[in-house]
């Protein structure tokens, strides 16, 4: 079976994701909102890696924290395999958690410095009552499969390198052995050297226990490497996705042609050749996006239309969606 | 022809409480007027201690300058006094840093300190000062400068304060301007725009430029020359087009390895194994032989010397003469 026709596993509808801006000392009130997630949907099938890829500020931590319902997301709804997390909460949603985890960026800020490496694998455990009696040797098995000396299970995160955290990381999301995983910038804290390792072993673990992730990343290169497809957002939504090599050889988009051209390539000569486009001024305020499409401020072939309606994600070609006025 | 700037034998420590760190350990290389040199590896590798050394900016302590020369225009700067030191910094050198929130004070407007540089350094009144500054915000492309002359550094995006260092580096025409990973912070399109106009200022204003940098892209897009350093010390230094191609050192074919290419496909990466020295220790041979696919008795016993391989391009690599030409 491919994964194209795989069964789906996650699957979002409308999700929206604002966050109040308030004013005043003494009476508080909501003058405006942060639209971080604006209304985008997506499905992810079983087996599969969607890469989730844009700049800084654009959405794509806070839809992956809408996803797992560590947020609650201000509209739209969330399926994981068929169960609408969106609608449930306490125990039931417990039982779900344990079938999604996350890996995050900062191997140094998620990983409580006070636990050693074997309390914090066996907390999931204790948590979810699982592997009663041989914990021990559960945790053991996890340091194993993630590379890691299960000799070292008494260390502090202090005692480990950034690539070794990251692996502690890597290991506790798998503890519950999980459907879905949600990577979150997994390497953009690792040297060039050790992001390879930690990428190969991401990949070694989704061949070997068919895992699902999100891949949510601004490096494209390492998207283009880990991901079946990819969908790019900007400010707070989807403009653009489609077939990894779809994306990244025919992107549609503005947006992406631009995002594309300026990821600089290890090679001088390429370098020398290539034609760029590089966009004017920075991305607008979340809390004021501009009227029309979110893009026209910086689009460097916005007609009359863009600054007017705002274009919705049409299925351009089949399996490559993009919102743009121009290409649809 | 005498070089702009020739560092010989360059080396220096930090003092720490768990021993002394060999941050930089005896490098020698020179650089001519108008020439852009890249200086690429991994975090703790000495490239920025190094940079700072050319300042004589090395926090002191726990870092202290411990031999070699650095001759700049034929006076070694390590034999200047500190007030002759202090008219070196920004007049013949510059340097920006990645971080440029950290960079700027952030009570005081922007206007206010690129003028405090041209009032200490160039001697101008404040009319004159005022005229220049808001000349240089021109320069480095921040619209309306006359208004953003008076805004402070928080009112600035990212990718505007990253100019305005920029202005202020430039103020009193450098010869030298250094680059500690000034777009690190940066999103990719706010990238492409900074490198496009460091190349465009310099070619300008002929000055020479030292771009620190741990990803090889960037490198790519800018330098003429690269040298690449490992544990303090540089393993190669080549054409850039020389060390893309026909890297020598065993570590530059990993790193290039190891960075996922344009157009590859899902195979996996090359990852370069294990992890960097602690540099404490005194290794007998090789730093990088621990890691080294390559490595023979003799990497273990005695450290290697960079010794040209071919024009311009220098390796330091015991096993270097079965190694050079074949691409990584």
């Amino acid at each position: 079976m491919t994964v194209a026709e795989a069964p789906e596993l996650v699957r979002v509808e409308g999700l929206k994701q604002y966050y109040p801006v308030n004013r005043g000392v003494l009476f508080r009130r909501q003058v405006g909102a942060v639209r971080a997630v604006d209304g985008i949907s997506f499905l992810i099938r079983r087996g599969e890696t969607l890469g989730l890829v844009g700049e800084s500020g654009c959405g794509k931590s806070s839809t992956g924290r809408a996803i797992l319902q560590l947020q609650r997301p201000t509209a739209g709804r969330v399926f994981l395999d068929g169960v609408e997390l969106t609608g449930i909460k306490g125990r039931t949603l417990r039982r779900m958690r344990r079938r999604m985890q996350m890996i995050f960026q900062d191997p140094y800020a998620s990983l409580n410095p006070r636990m050693t490496a074997g309390q914090i694998l066996s907390e999931p455990l204790e948590i979810h009552r699982l592997a009663r009696g041989r914990r021990k040797e559960r945790v053991r098995e996890l340091m194993d499969l993630v590379g890691l000396n299960p000799g070292y299970a008494d260390r502090y995160p202090h005692e480990f390198s950034g690539g070794q955290r990251q692996r502690i990381g890597i290991a506790r999301a798998l503890a519950l052995q999980p459907d879905f995983i949600i990577c979150d910038e997994p390497v953009s804290a690792l040297d060039v050297s050790i992001q390879a390792q930690v990428i190969n072993l991401l990949e070694d673990l989704q061949e070997r226990f068919g895992l699902t992730y999100l891949f949510i990343a601004h490096d494209l290169s390492m998207v283009r490497h880990i991901s079946d497809r990819v969908a790019v957002m900007y400010l707070g939504r989807i403009v653009e996705s489609a077939g990894r090599d779809d994306l990244y050889e025919d992107p549609l988009h503005p947006y992406t042609q631009a995002l594309i051209s300026a990821v600089p390539l290890p090679d001088p000569d390429l370098e020398a050749r290539r034609s760029r486009i590089v966009l004017q001024g920075d991305p607008p305020d979340p809390a004021d996006p501009p009227a029309g499409c979110n893009f026209c401020t910086r689009c460097p072939v916005a007609v009359d239309r863009c600054h007017q309606e705002d274009p919705p994600l049409q299925e351009v070609r089949p399996g490559h969606w993009a919102a743009c006025h121009l290409v649809a | 022809m005498t070089h702009l700037l020739e560092v010989k034998r360059l080396s220096a420590r930090y003092y720490t409480p768990g021993g002394v760190v060999r941050a930089v350990d005896s490098i020698s290389y020179s650089l001519d007027q108008g020439e852009t040199l890249g200086l690429v590896g991994e975090s703790g590798c000495g490239k920025s201690a190094s940079a700072l050394c050319l300042l004589r900016l090395l926090p002191d302590p726990p870092g202290r300058i411990v031999g070699g020369e650095i001759l700049f225009d034929g006076r070694d700067l390590l034999q200047l006094s500190d007030r002759e030191m202090r008219k070196v910094r920004w007049s013949e050198i510059a340097m920006v840093f990645q971080d440029p929130l950290a960079s700027l004070n952030p009570v005081l407007t922007i206007g206010f300190q690129i003028q405090e540089v041209l009032r200490l350094h160039e001697g101008m009144t404040y009319r004159q000062s005022r005229d220049r500054a808001r000349e240089l915000l021109g320069l480095v492309g921040i619209p309306d400068p006359e208004r953003r002359l008076d805004q402070y550094s928080h009112e600035y995006s990212g990718g505007m304060r990253q100019r305005a260092m920029i202005a202020m580096a430039l103020a009193c025409k450098p010869r030298l301007l250094i680059a500690d990973e000034p777009t690190t912070a940066l999103d990719v399109t706010l990238q492409a725009q900074i490198v496009d106009l460091v190349k465009e200022l310099q070619q300008k204003l002929g000055m020479a430029v030292i771009w620190i940098s741990h990803d090889l892209g960037v490198i790519a897009r800018l330098a003429q020359r690269v040298m690449v350093m490992y544990a303090g010390a540089i393993v190669e230094e080549a054409d850039v087009r020389a060390l893309y191609h026909t890297p020598g050192h065993p570590y530059t074919r990993g790193l290039l390895r190891a960075t996922p290419h344009a157009g590859a496909g899902r195979e996996r990466l090359a990852s370069i194994p294990g992890q960097p020295p602690d540099l404490i220790e005194a290794l007998p041979g090789c730093p990088f032989a621990p890691r080294c696919e390559h490595t023979v008795q003799r990497c273990r016993q005695e450290v290697p010397v960079l010794e040209p391989v071919g024009p311009a391009h220098r390796v330091s690599c015991w096993q270097k003469d079965g190694l050079a030409g074949g691409a990584g």
